[in-house]
């Protein structure tokens, strides 16, 4: 292995990353170049670790002993939280390039080794998020000064950094599986094995997710700190499990768990390079959609009466989301982020009927989230073919309608059907159901709306590895504000729901609720719009890619 | 090739008026001026980064001018440019299509953005499919098109809706001879019929043998304007090729230093 070779594609592979998200701006700024997340990650470090001092200085007497054992569970955590994180962002953005950019990928015709770009690719993983560790590294020192726990932190620090390099192998086997079965597909075209490659690639998207999902790691971490041994047979664990082991003192079995992390990091690793060797470099084969001859149809947009500019729109988008690889990941997300959920709250201890009541006001954010990311995402998915739009005689509304249509009538469907299918489960009266319907419904439209307006404004076009469709900036804003956004439009829901739960009725009737809700999201819905068509007027008048 | 195809008392095809725009410090129009009467095949020529795909754009009001204006047969691209884009046609450098649609939904997508009916958009796409030996493949996707068939694809595209101004940037890349040829013809045939055709091209035998005038651009300027013979009379080049011309004006006779160079 050739490390200068390794250390320059990782340099280029972060670079891309940074230009691709900063349209417009020059190669020579700061902001273009890798070494501006080395100032990031100081800041990160030295703001939370400034801030707990100060906090940490400040407190009375007798949170010691609370605080102690957070500081432990923090160490012991970083670990874990690391390799989750790394493969959640994975999922998210790393193994999904476009097809041109992966077939055409210069780095397939250099003299590069796959095991070199296994590497580089990791590292520039690792190191575009670095700043999750060292926020966390910051925010652990000041917490391990203040409790003398020094060692602990130095040891933390190195198993969560190769915690990350964990998780950014495990990315790599991910992104070679999923090409392969898009390579397998494509080689026997169909529009059957479409489908089957499209459930196939969002199953092992969420498979991934679920088995490293913090959010199931939680309670392993707490159980971890508590029961030392129960978790020994999971590698994954072993960093995590390294640091506890040392806070009890336990050399002979930390010793162990030293000697084996870097055997099970660099077997990841093995296993990473020979899928990248036997998988990678998806051939351009054809795949035949269909052999009937061409028949022009309205279709069953066109008799909903939709304009013919808007229908193709819609059948265009459509097709782009079950034909494409790198959107497979918005139909796998929902469902990743669900089934966590689903399994906590299936373990609470109260009435089917009242876990359900407690958890849909969290759960329905998180059903129009897929609204909201769908529509975040539908201008930037256009690439670099957005020329096609543009040179069209067609005005920026009609474009708007036919991307809202786009979205909603994926998301809609879904959000509702799994909505009244919690519902159905729980066996909530017949009134709740109606307005959850309700709510769910409101705040899936007004999440597109919202997500348009953010797409319109920041899209991304670039179609370089991992690929956002969405600016960074936007992408944040669009989280702030639909957050923001589903938390007024729900907040009369939740108020009715959990005063009735808890302190009971406070004068505030359902229908009342439900219809201030509708209110709030169809405010919040106009309000987006016109900043949608705004943006979308602004980005339509002038060729930006 | 002769002056056919002009008829100076109709409204001017393209008309572009002290037309600048520059990217930052890149100053890629200065002060550019072009009028093309209807049915001519127009050439644009220049070495690369000469402004000939920037003022392609400009005409179809996808780069808007710092300053000037455009036209298209008298409807002006800044005020109108929904109209404008129903009356041209554009074959950009590098095609951008869909990978993810087939050929046939490709064009279907196309034919739809413009508005055509039903019978009209079966009776196109069929014609062009058969005409540049795209029958057979319609039906698969376009990622596993080779650059010839994306080319021929994008001008079908660009065909469709009978535009009255083709903007056709490198038109010939990647095109087999006989897709090449018939291209050829088409563009020849459709000026006869009034269409009129701005064509930019490196392939300076092609220029010579279908463009009625052309320009040769140089560092985002008009350096010279007319048909072959006047070009030869500004070069003061009387007798020689449109290749002797071009560099010539451009500045650029002796390439002896640069191949030795290159050969080292």
């Amino acid at each position: 292995m050739r490390v200068a070779n390794v250390l320059k594609l990782a340099n280029v592979l972060v670079t891309s990353q940074l230009r691709g998200s900063g349209r417009g701006r020059p190669a020579t700024s700061l902001l273009s170049r890798p070494r501006v997340l080395l100032y990031v990650d100081l800041a990160g470090f030295v703001g939370p670790f400034g801030l707990l001092l100060v906090v940490l200085s400040r407190l009375p007497p007798g949170v010691d002993v609370l605080l102690g054992d957070l500081t432990v569970q923090a160490l012991v955590g970083l670990p874990v939280f690391m390799t989750s994180t790394l493969l959640l962002i994975g999922v998210l953005w790393e193994i999904t390039a476009p097809y041109r950019s992966t077939s055409s990928d210069t780095v397939n015709w250099l003299p590069l080794r796959p095991s070199e770009y296994v590497l580089a690719s990791t590292l520039s993983s690792v190191y575009t998020y670095s700043i999750l560790l060292a926020i966390g590294w910051g925010a652990t020192l000041s917490l391990a000064l203040a409790f003398h726990m020094e060692t602990l932190w130095v040891v933390s620090t190195l198993v969560s950094l190769i915690a990350a390099l964990i998780g950014g192998f495990a990315v790599e086997m991910l992104r070679s599986l999923t090409n392969r079965v898009s390579s397998s597909f494509y080689r026997r075209g169909g529009r059957g094995v479409i489908a089957v490659r499209l459930i196939l690639t969002v199953l092992a998207l969420v498979v991934f997710q679920v088995i490293f999902n913090a959010n199931l790691m939680l309670p392993l971490i707490q159980a971890l700190v508590g029961a030392v041994n129960a978790f020994w047979f999971i590698p994954v664990l072993w960093p995590a499990l390294l640091v506890q082991r040392l806070y009890q003192a336990d050399l002979l079995g930390a010793a162990a768990l030293a000697a084996a992390i870097p055997v099970f990091t660099a077997l990841l690793f093995f296993a990473a390079v020979a899928l990248r060797t036997r998988y990678w470099l998806p051939l351009p084969v054809s795949i035949r959609v269909t052999t009937a001859a061409y028949a022009p149809r309205a279709g069953l947009l066109g008799r909903l009466g939709l304009g013919s500019v808007e229908a193709a729109i819609v059948r265009k988008d459509l097709r782009s989301l079950t034909r494409r690889r790198e959107m497979a990941r918005f139909l796998a997300l929902p469902i990743a982020l669900l089934i966590p959920f689903a399994l906590t709250f299936s373990s609470l201890s109260a009435e089917p009927a009242e876990r359900v009541i407690f958890g849909l006001p969290l759960i329905v954010p998180l059903l129009a989230l897929f609204s909201l990311i769908l529509a975040m995402t539908s201008i930037g998915q256009e690439g670099q073919a957005v020329l096609n739009l543009y040179v069209s005689p067609i005005s920026s509304s009609q474009v708007l309608r036919g991307k809202l249509l786009s979205s909603l009538l994926v998301s809609t469907p879904f959000n509702v059907a799994i909505a009244a299918l919690l519902l159905a489960v729980g066996g909530v009266q017949t009134d709740l159901f109606g307005a959850f319907i309700a709510v769910t419904l409101s705040l899936t439209v007004e999440s597109a709306f919202l997500g348009l307006a953010v797409g319109c404004w920041e899209p991304d076009f670039s179609e370089g590895p991992r690929t956002r469709f969405v600016a960074m900036k936007g992408w944040m804003i669009g989280q702030l504000a639909f957050w923001a956004a589903a938390l007024a439009s729900e907040a009369p829901v939740a108020l009715y729901l959990y005063s009735r739960s808890l302190v009971g009725t406070i004068g505030l009737q359902l229908p009342v609720a439900v219809a201030v809700t509708l209110a709030v999201t169809a405010l919040i819905s106009g309000i987006a719009y016109r900043y949608a068509a705004h943006a979308a007027t602004r980005l339509l008048q002038e060729l930006r890619t | 090739m002769d002056d056919r195809g002009a008829k100076p008392e109709q409204t001017l095809a393209l008309e572009a008026e002290a037309v600048s725009k520059s990217f930052g410090a890149i100053r890629a129009l200065n002060n550019v001026t072009l009028r093309v009467p209807p049915g001519q095949v127009y050439g644009l020529l220049g070495p690369n980064g000469s402004g000939k795909s920037t003022l392609m754009k400009t005409i179809l009001g996808l780069i808007r001018p710092d300053s000037g204006a455009v036209a298209v047969y008298g409807l002006s691209v800044d005020r109108d440019p929904i109209a404008v884009k129903r009356i041209v046609g554009y074959v950009p450098e590098s095609p951008r299509l869909y990978d993810f649609l087939t050929g046939v939904e490709y064009l279907d997508f196309v034919a739809d953005m413009y508005g055509l009916g039903q019978a009209e958009k079966k009776e196109r796409i069929g014609e062009f499919l058969t005409a540049l030996d795209l029958e057979g493949r319609e039906n698969d996707m376009i990622n596993g098109y080779s650059q010839g068939m994306r080319q021929k694809l994008t001008i079908t595209a660009a065909l469709l809706h009978r535009p009255k101004l083709l903007i056709f940037d490198e038109p010939l890349n990647g095109l087999d001879p006989k897709s090449a040829r018939i291209v050829k013809e088409l563009l020849h045939k459709l000026s006869q019929e009034g269409v009129t055709t701005i064509f930019s091209t490196h392939v300076l035998e092609i220029a010579e043998a279908i463009c009625h005038r052309m320009s040769i651009m140089y560092e985002g300027q008009v350096l010279a304007e007319g048909t072959i013979a006047d070009l030869r009379d500004k070069a003061e080049l009387p007798g020689s090729t449109l290749e002797e011309v071009f560099l010539k004006l451009t500045g650029t006779v002796d390439l002896r230093e640069v191949v030795e160079a290159l050969a080292k």
